[in-house]
């Protein structure tokens, strides 16, 4: 009885783990059209978010195509700025029985260059 | 026939994860920048050090080296227009290639290039490396990668 608890514990933990990697850590990135001149970056208002980028895995079929550029879009689009200051990318993997998550999350802090040019 | 379609189901999973990925961002940088005095009009007229000197950081992953390149090799701390192209699967980059305009927020000028090194022709604006890692993951594991510069 117990080896079978134990074997349903370690297949239960096998197919519901998760891992994750670290990509990048970045001081600045952007996907928007940025045209500045001489504006102090640590005066304008700032908001902290994470940006993500999912797919799903159905067996063998997935939902779409995993895009950095789209994590950054979506931290962008979250925190309405231009520029992703001091970011980090971390690429992760869910697994469930048949369903697999893979996610790109970006995390950093969001500023709007055009608050200081309107 | 089950195993027929399953075994072509993977094969296509893994050409389509194998073929050039794209990114493009408008600014990249990995490297601290001019912060209070903010200023994408600052380009450098970069002169390419012999890029096999410059040691991988402790720790840097494949992505973070490739900028590095661009960055060290060329006094930027920021590039503008970048397009990182990864070859491989998700799992295993083979190479990742960065095109952009490097541009320093100091206004420093490019670096000239040092006694002793390689030198490469002076280039315009545009700048490619090519960071070619023999890996299983995206996170080198003891393989020095092999530089290449090509000239725009």
């Amino acid at each position: 009885m117990n080896t079978a608890i134990q074997s349903l514990t370690v297949i239960a933990v096998l197919l519901l783990s998760s891992c994750s990697q670290h990509i990048a850590n970045f001081s600045a990135i952007s996907t928007r059209n940025v045209s500045v001149n001489n504006v102090d970056l640590t005066k304008l208002p700032q908001r902290k978010v994470t940006g993500v980028d999912s797919i799903y895995q159905v067996g063998i079929f997935f939902t779409g195509i995993l895009s950095m550029q789209d994590a950054v879009e979506d931290a962008l689009r979250k925190g309405e700025g231009d520029i992703l200051l001091d970011a980090s990318l971390t690429a992760k993997w869910y697994y469930f029985i048949f369903t697999n998550v893979f996610r790109y999350e970006i995390t950093g802090t969001v500023v709007n260059t055009k608050a200081a040019n309107p | 026939m089950k195993i027929k379609l399953l075994t072509a189901c993977m094969l296509c999973f893994l050409i389509t994860s194998c073929v050039d990925k794209e990114l493009y961002f408008t600014l990249i940088s990995t490297k601290p920048f001019n912060k209070q005095n903010f200023s994408l009009n600052r380009p450098i007229q970069p002169k390419l050090m012999d890029l096999s000197i410059i040691p991988a950081p402790p720790g840097a992953t494949v992505m973070e080296h490739s900028l590095e390149l661009l960055h060290v090799g060329c006094n930027a701390d920021m590039i503008k227009n970048a397009t990182l192209t990864f070859v491989g699967s998700e799992l295993s980059i083979a190479k990742v290639t960065t095109i952009g305009d490097p541009i320093n927020t100091f206004g420093h000028a490019g670096l000239a290039v040092p006694v002793g090194a390689q030198p490469y022709v002076e280039t315009n604006t545009q700048v490619e490396v090519e960071v070619h890692v023999k890996t299983s993951s995206s996170t080198r594991s003891g393989v020095r990668p092999s530089y290449k510069i090509i000239e725009h």
